[in-house]
């Protein structure tokens, strides 16, 4: 079967993206990780390419966090993209409260297990549990269990981290 | 059944039931139906998962989607494709190199004395630079430095080169056993006014140093090949010069399958001719007469510029553009993708070469503009990704070009409307300049 890759890229890439803002909190380097999954994925066409885009992309955030290796984007991206981010560079308080917001975020899904957390970005960025059970290692039936736990434990962490703030 | 356990709950929200084995489904939704408790921690899961499902979108990033048909081109552009035949030329190739470097090993045993060139230098003082991996922007700015701190030596160390694939170190070794090994400390002071263009290339190399230094440095070479065995055989010189006996400034480098842009000025390589006479014709420059045939690439010329990142909002004035030519998908890697090293009518500073052992990490071009302010020209082979380089100065422009033989890096204090005309004047059909 014949992979219409146009059609992938357009439905796949934004989930990938978030799924990779989530493990290296920098929008423009999960853009870059998600290109570069892409273009692996194009030189290899694998068969199940959007199982394979989100372990490559795994794979390239763990490398990312383990190197923290500064690398500067050269993939071409569309002039609109770029005219995006120099509008929400241009407000440095709008910028601070979403770093502010992401550092929540951040801070909540830190508190899970890394099993935990995996099984729930995979599923916010779209995938199935059967695709989901693949990526992990976990049975398709202890998919919606261990999604239970993680996101019972997300919203107890961020509720508590929001407590606190009011407090103070 | 008994009560529905709150994996399953979730997997009901999700709408995953129809992931489980159909009669276990089934039997969920049964269960659901008629038991009130299990529906009542339904609805608190709901709460539990819609909660989650918040605290995730706002960590959400503004996503655009880029081009695909711009990564496609990426992907086309650096995907290596080589034929079978010319992967059983390559093979071949790679096995005679090694028995070309065994069999001189073999002959040379013993008798050191044959690679000691005709200067009284040692060869061994040909040493693979003590560099780093990769290019490092302090090297540019010490190459610009010790270029504007000695005029006289604006044209030292000069390298040409043509052709991809440089021989190994090893190979170079030899041929600079075979052939002289120019020690051409006098040339400094009689260098010629300066050097515009790319003919000036031709000229002789030369270097501003004592007659009383050691040689240990700079491997200064023209190169004329497009394969490691031709490489090997058609190394004619090997300048041997230095400005600073701890490292060596460049050296003869090169990956057997990373082809590199050629120098325009670069003489036929036949080292049977004396080099006053090789240097003859490009010298001329104008004539053109020795000119290697070349395609035009005028249509190749920045088509299609795409801004990849504008200037920074913090105020710093550097501005980077990445620019795709086109699809490069008719242009295997054995294409002969000619294009000048230096950009014509410029004043040229220094080239230099990088790069550990056999591995080409590019070259370095240094050009003066009119107003006085130095231009970067940066080539990079295909493998090496130029968002290793460290970042341009601020203030500087740098332009991003993919090319199927490599990058190219262009950096300078100008605005980006000029920089773009100099590299369309750096990528013009050298023959056009006539």
């Amino acid at each position: 079967m014949s992979i219409d890759w146009n059609d992938l890229y357009r439905s796949t890439f934004p989930d990938l993206v978030r799924f990779l803002h989530r493990k290296v909190w920098d929008a423009e380097r999960a853009r870059d990780l998600a290109q570069e999954a892409f273009v692996r994925a194009l030189a290899h066409e694998p068969k199940k390419p959007r199982a394979w885009l989100f372990q490559v992309a795994a794979n390239l955030a763990k490398d990312e966090a383990r190197t923290a290796i500064r690398r500067k984007k050269h993939l071409v991206l569309l002039k609109a993209e770029a005219e995006v981010r120099q509008e929400s560079a241009s407000d440095p308080a709008s910028e601070m409260a979403e770093r502010e917001r992401w550092g929540q975020v951040k801070e909540a899904l830190d508190m899970l297990s890394e099993k935990d957390r995996e099984a729930l970005l995979l599923w916010d960025a779209g995938q199935s549990y059967t695709e989901i059970a693949r990526h992990t290692g976990l049975a398709v039936g202890a998919v919606g269990t261990t999604l239970a736990r993680a996101r019972r434990r997300l919203a107890e962490a961020h509720n508590a981290r929001e407590q606190v703030d009011v407090a103070r | 059944m008994s009560h529905v356990d709150e994996g399953a709950l979730h997997a009901y929200l999700d709408g995953a039931l129809e992931e489980y084995p159909t009669a276990e489904a089934q039997a969920i939704r049964e269960h659901l139906e008629v038991c009130g408790s299990c529906r009542e921690r339904l609805e608190v899961e709901r709460v539990v998962r819609d909660d989650a499902a918040s605290v995730l979108a706002l960590a959400a990033p503004e996503v655009t989607v880029p081009s695909f048909e711009e990564l496609r081109a990426y992907v086309r552009a650096n995907t290596p494709r080589r034929s079978p035949v010319s992967v059983q030329i390559y093979r071949l190739g790679w096995a005679a190199s090694v028995v070309l470097a065994l069999g001189t090993g073999w002959i040379l045993r013993g008798e050191p004395n044959l690679l000691a060139p005709s200067s009284g230098m040692r060869v061994d003082e040909v040493r693979p630079q003590e560099s780093p991996a990769s290019f490092d922007e302090a090297d540019v700015v010490e190459a610009e430095r010790a270029v504007e701190e000695s005029p006289a030596a604006a044209g030292g160390m000069m390298q040409e080169a043509q052709a991809g694939a440089a021989p190994p170190v090893e190979a170079a070794r030899q041929e600079a056993a075979a052939t002289p090994v120019v020690a051409n400390r006098a040339t400094a002071a009689t260098m010629p006014e300066p050097l515009t263009g790319a003919r000036a290339g031709a000229l002789a190399p030369t270097s501003g140093f004592a007659d009383d230094q050691p040689v240990s440095g700079d491997v200064v070479a023209d190169l004329d090949a497009s394969d490691a065995l031709a490489d090997a055989a058609r190394l004619n010189e090997v300048i041997v010069s230095t400005t600073d006996r701890r490292r060596v400034d460049a050296q003869v480098a090169g990956a057997p399958s990373a082809p590199a842009p050629e120098v325009v000025a670069v003489a036929p390589g036949d080292a049977s001719q004396p080099r006053a006479a090789r240097e003859q014709p490009a010298a001329a420059g104008s004539s053109g007469t020795a000119e290697p045939e070349r395609r035009s690439l005028a249509a190749d010329v920045v088509t299609s510029a795409n801004v990849s990142s504008a200037a920074p909002a913090t105020g710093i004035a550097t501005l980077r553009r990445t620019i795709e030519l086109g699809d490069t998908r008719d242009q295997s890697v054995e294409d002969d993708e000619s294009y000048s090293l230096v950009v014509p009518n410029v004043e040229l500073l220094d080239v230099r070469f990088r790069g550990l052992g056999v591995r080409s990490e590019g070259q370095v071009v240094l050009q003066r503009l009119e107003s006085g302010d130095t231009l970067q020209v940066i080539h990079l082979p295909p493998d090496i990704d130029p968002s290793s380089l460290s970042d341009p100065r601020p203030g500087h422009t740098e332009l991003v070009v993919q090319r199927a033989a490599g990058w190219i890096v262009m950096r300078a204090p100008v605005s980006e409307e000029a920089l773009l005309e100099l590299l369309e004047r750096l990528l013009e059909d050298p023959t056009d300049q006539e």
